[in-house]
């Protein structure tokens, strides 16, 4: 049910097809997040960001027919953040931030090397990653599991605090984080492999 | 189980700790709501622009809730957040099954305002559409959708009578629980927010992330902006809308683009019918749909009650309320808005050309086949839209720079390389239309490869004889004579007839317009008989089909007209061109190309008929609306202007011909190319006009050119090159070259026999030219002879005030004058002289010409009565009187 690798090859193939309208809802699903978190990290707005994700959107549906999918590591994400830095840079050209215009005018590198906007974009992108991957192992594992790794791995609670609020024993809190953590590490892998 | 991988270092997900300082980083526990107390396991469950949404148990009662945090934004006054107050409290009396109960709101700690809504546990519209089959008529998953469509109607309604308007109905604001029933959201929460930036401001996600947003959904009252303009029906609009997109699964409008090419869609675009997209859709749900879609507020349902109850009509197999709009209206509509041509810094853009391209698409075709007509109004649609895009587009930039028509048009190419659109049938069909235009723009290089690839593309989808295939071939057999290659026209012709004739009907709209096309290059090679004998019926057909005001039906009605012209039938021609520039000034405006092109066939008509200084004015006229919309280098503004010098030459205004000429000859030469038809026929006028002048040397020269390039390039059976060996014949004779001259004008007069018809009126001038040399020969019987015939031929065809009589008359008399023929001579010249007093008075130089010749032969024949009574008319030539015109 959830071949996470084949669905960003068909997304990317019905995209390319242009002729899918809902490949486009479920692309933004998809990337939704990922490009508003990185606009916000940029500086833009709550609001602009939903500008971003729209004109990122309506730039792709030019540019996707002619975008051959070639599943080398790394290119599509690199083509988005070509897409994403330039939709970014345009709104914040229209609403600088309220910040002084010297910060302003370090955009001008945007797309160049900006070691900020790199590290933000992989930053968002590690988190698009895990959410996607994510959305396997809600369906993989069962919900004590995934209780377990909410409260354990990612709330930071102790092991046995865990185990006495879920009631379970803590072998079973070791090994659904085991568990977890190491299918998260393999869904993530692949989808690196695919998308980069 | 972690793949071999090549790289050194591991990475973020490969090792654990990293991993999970990532999965902290990250955010991935559940935030809690800023503020707001009361309860209990709050997580985020959507956000959008303006709000965040939450569920949660609430702790006082113990029931599930959403709860929605509004962001900065409109809010924070607090004029607004009291009307938006007082629009919860209006929205909480809504109790409606369908309808999501309000709670209760506030304000948080931090200032933003909330409300607490019934949880809905279940998916929105969209999500629950894609896993149904409602592509199927027949499935039960169909009539089901409608029952439900029906019940959010039903609720939609029970808000409206209560004063309650939703204005922002989506997919992703309605909801459908586990039991398949549906709730709506949001109900006029929306209402403060009235302009279109607003409306832009919300136009991204919603709750669900429905990526098109609030803004596809909008209708065009709401997309103008204008709050005033919003009630229940732009709510009715909204829901076809809905139905629309869950039936077909696509929308009606291009809904991607920028901001303001999305508003300008909503408001103006025609809506591709539904069954367009899903061919299973039959015509009384389409009818409903677009009712709903109308951009009238009028010409919707009124009441959402009524679309409920239209769509239960349907369901129980009843008649359907709505009617279909016929798509003539629609049409007549969009023309009308076009007529006034938008002209741009003086640059106009002939909207009016372009659409009626489409025009000829939709009304081109006379099928009967429903089916056909809906399938070609829809492609037609989206080809109209994407022509509206295009020249809704050339908007002067920001910085003013004016944009052409071509501009628009290479833009418009572009995006057609770049596969904006992707189904291979409009992609021809555009490919086509693009390929015309730039046809119409005088641009054939650029046409021809258009009109290729629109070929190869039908070729490939449909095969050699499929009607999208043969139409394209029909346009590049007219563009081939545009380029004045009738042997490859014809070679492509004669393979469309024999193809069409074997495939489609007799009154099918390609069998015409393959007529149409074939009658033209008859004409084209001066075979006027055949000519006229496939325009006519042509005509009726079109006139009956497609009415008066069609364009295709308009320029067979000047073609013909144009053939009446050539075989010498001028009252037939005068009144067909009056006739199609009266419709295309009323339908099209005085500056469009259809009514500027008849406008010089009319002047050509009326110079031949021998008014000369009414056809000067329509001519003027023309190049000026002409250098308006194509301006000074396009092939018709050239031709213009050297039918406006043949007419000048006529009237013996010779310096100004000579001046006109001198000007745009030499664009044509650069423009067109040295052998073109049009710089061929401009080098003929420029070697009359300078035999007009008495620089005999210079036309020759000229003349010589025009006539071997003619001879070259259309051999000797041509009209263009008859025309250039009369004029380089003409001014062998003004040269001197006597033997020559002559030989050439037998030959001329030879050659012109073979091309018109017997006795027609064409042939006095070549007539008279070879009778003319042969008096200067001394062959004085053979020059009467053939004077006597072209004075019959001339009798016989034009019309007795024609001032070409007169001519030869005296012409005439003069050779018989010479042969001593006396009383021959006299009669000939009496009558000249009373046609040119009666046309122009005594004064007149004609007339005075007449008179002095009149008194010079009375004196030689010794008859002094009349010869004073003829010298007491002659005036004397210093005087100003001669030219003196009444007042």
């Amino acid at each position: 049910m959830y071949a996470q690798v084949s669905t960003h090859v068909t997304l990317l193939n019905r995209l390319v097809d242009g002729s899918d309208l809902s490949a486009w809802t479920d692309f933004h699903r998809r990337y939704g997040e990922l490009i508003r978190g990185f606009a916000r990290r940029r500086g833009a707005q709550d609001a602009d960001c939903d500008d971003v994700l729209q004109d990122v959107l309506v730039s792709l549906t030019r540019a996707m027919p002619q975008f051959s999918y070639d599943p080398q590591r790394g290119k599509f994400r690199s083509f988005l953040k070509t897409v994403v830095d330039r939709a970014v840079y345009k709104k914040l050209r229209q609403n600088p931030p309220d910040s002084s215009l010297d910060a302003f005018d370090g955009y001008d590198a945007i797309g160049e090397g900006d070691g900020d906007a790199d590290a933000a974009w992989e930053s968002e992108w590690r988190h698009y990653h895990i959410r996607q991957a994510m959305q396997t192992i809600d369906v993989e594992f069962n919900q004590s599991d995934r209780l377990v790794f909410r409260h354990y791995v990612v709330g930071g609670k102790a092991p046995g605090e865990t185990a006495e609020l879920l009631g379970v024993t803590i072998n079973q809190v070791y090994k659904a984080k085991s568990n977890i953590l190491k299918r998260l590490s393999e869904l993530i892998a692949r989808q690196v492999e695919e998308e980069g | 189980m972690a793949k071999q991988r090549e790289i050194d270092a591991p990475s973020w997900f490969d090792d654990q700790d990293l991993l999970i300082a990532e999965l902290r980083h990250g955010e991935f526990l559940p935030r809690r709501a800023p503020g707001l107390e009361g309860f209990d396991d709050l997580h985020e469950i959507g956000r959008g622009g303006q709000a965040v949404v939450y569920a949660g148990t609430q702790r006082s009662t113990k029931r599930r809730a959403a709860v929605k945090v509004l962001l900065d934004g409109a809010y924070t006054s607090q004029v607004s957040r009291r009307r938006f107050e007082r629009e919860i409290e209006l929205v909480a009396s809504l109790r409606h099954p369908n309808i999501v109960g309000v709670y209760d709101s506030g304000c948080s700690a931090d200032g933003h305002p909330f409300c607490v809504m019934e949880y809905i546990d279940g998916v929105p519209l969209d999500d629950h559409v894609s896993g149904l089959n409602l592509q199927d008529p027949r499935d039960p998953d169909f009539r089901n959708y409608l029952g439900l469509f029906v019940a959010i109607c039903d609720a939609v309604n029970f808000a409206h009578q209560r004063g309650v308007l939703h204005r922002d109905l989506k997919p992703g604001n309605i909801r459908i629980d586990r039991d398949g029933q549906p709730h709506i959201l949001d109900f006029g929460l929306a209402k403060t927010m009235g302009s279109a930036s607003d409306l832009a401001a919300r136009s991204s996600v919603s709750i669900e992330g429905q990526f098109v947003g609030s803004l596809a959904w909008a209708s065009p009252e709401q997309a103008a902006g204008d709050p005033d303009g919003i009630d229940i029906r732009s709510d009715v609009y909204s829901l076809g809308m809905i139905l629309y997109f869950s039936l077909t699964r696509g929308f009606p409008y291009r809904i991607s683009g920028a901001l303001h090419e999305t508003l300008g869609q909503i408001r103006t675009a025609e809506p591709i019918r539904p069954s367009a997209l899903n061919k299973r859709i039959d015509r009384e749900l389409e009818t409903i749909i677009l009712r709903c879609l109308a951009k009238e507020q009028d010409r919707r349902y009124q009441t959402a009650g009524e679309l409920a109850a239209d769509i239960r009509r349907y369901l129980a197999g009843d008649p359907v309320v709505a009617r279909a709009d016929s798509t003539w209206y629609t049409l007549r509509k969009t023309v009308r808005r076009y007529r006034t041509a938008v002209a741009i810094g003086g640059v106009v853009i002939a909207a009016a050309m372009i659409l009626s391209v489409v025009m000829t698409i939709l009304y081109g075709r006379a099928t009967s086949a429903e089916a056909v007509a809906r399938q070609e109004a829809s492609r037609a649609t989206v080809i109209r839209t994407f022509l509206e895009d295009m020249l809704a587009s050339a908007d002067p930039d920001a910085k003013g720079r004016e944009v052409t028509v071509r501009a628009v048009l290479d833009e418009a190419a572009k995006d057609l390389e770049t596969g904006l659109v992707g189904e291979p049938v409009v992609r021809g069909s555009l490919h086509a239309i693009i390929g015309k235009t730039y046809r119409g723009l005088g641009d054939f290089p650029m046409a021809k490869d258009h009109l290729d690839a629109a070929i190869a593309l039908f070729q490939e989808q449909f095969g050699d004889d499929d009607e999208h295939t043969l139409e394209a071939q029909g346009e590049l057999a007219e563009l081939l004579l545009d380029q004045s290659k009738p042997d490859q026209a014809e070679a492509v012709i004669d393979l469309l007839r024999t193809k069409v004739s074997a495939r489609f009907p007799v009154d099918h709209s390609l069998t015409l317009r393959v007529e149409a096309v074939f009658a033209k290059l008859r004409s084209h090679q001066g075979r006027w008989a055949e000519a006229e004998a496939l325009f006519v019926p042509l005509v009726e057909r079109r006139l009956q089909f497609a009415g008066a005001d069609n364009k295709e039906t308009l320029a067979t009605m000047n073609n013909l007209a144009a053939v009446y012209h050539a075989q010498g039938k001028y009252a037939e021609a005068e009144a067909l061109h009056r006739r199609a520039l009266e419709v295309q000034t009323a339908t099209f405006g005085k500056d469009s190309p259809p009514a500027l092109s008849t406008m010089g066939s009319l002047a050509a008509v009326l110079n031949s008929l021998g008014k000369l200084a009414e056809a000067e004015t329509i001519l003027h006229e023309q190049i000026e609306g002409a250098l308006r919309v194509w301006g000074p280098e396009h092939r018709t503004t050239l031709a213009m202007q050297s039918n406006l010098v043949f007419n000048l030459r006529q009237q013996g205004k010779f310096d100004e011909a000579l001046e006109l000429v001198q000007g745009y000859l030499p664009i044509q030469k650069r423009v067109l190319g040295p052998e073109h038809a049009d710089t061929i026929q401009s080098m003929n006028g420029l070697a009359s006009v300078y035999v007009d002048k008495g620089q005999f040397e210079a036309a020759m020269t000229v003349a010589r050119e025009a006539y071997e390039t003619c001879l070259r390039v259309y051999g000797d059976k041509n009209v263009d090159t008859l025309t250039s060996m009369h004029n380089y014949g003409s001014a062998m004779l003004k040269a001197g070259q006597l033997e020559d001259a002559a030989r050439l004008f037998e030959r001329n007069l030879e050659l012109c026999r073979e091309l018109y018809p017997t006795d027609h009126p064409e042939l006095a001038w070549p007539m008279n030219e070879l009778a003319g040399v042969w008096v200067k020969q001394g062959r004085i019987d053979a020059a009467s002879e053939m004077y006597a015939d072209a004075v019959r031929v001339v009798r016989k065809g034009l019309p007795p005030d024609h001032y070409f009589l007169p001519w030869l008359l005296y012409n005439r008399s003069s050779a018989l004058l010479d042969a001593g023929r006396l009383n021959d001579a006299e009669r000939d010249l009496l009558e000249c002289y009373r046609l040119y007093r009666e046309k122009a008075g005594d004064a007149h130089s004609d007339t005075q010409y007449a008179i002095r010749s009149l008194a010079k032969l009375y004196r030689a024949a010794g008859n002094v009565e009349e010869a004073e009574r003829f010298q007491a008319l002659v005036t004397p030539p210093a005087s100003d009187s001669a030219t003196a015109k009444s007042p």
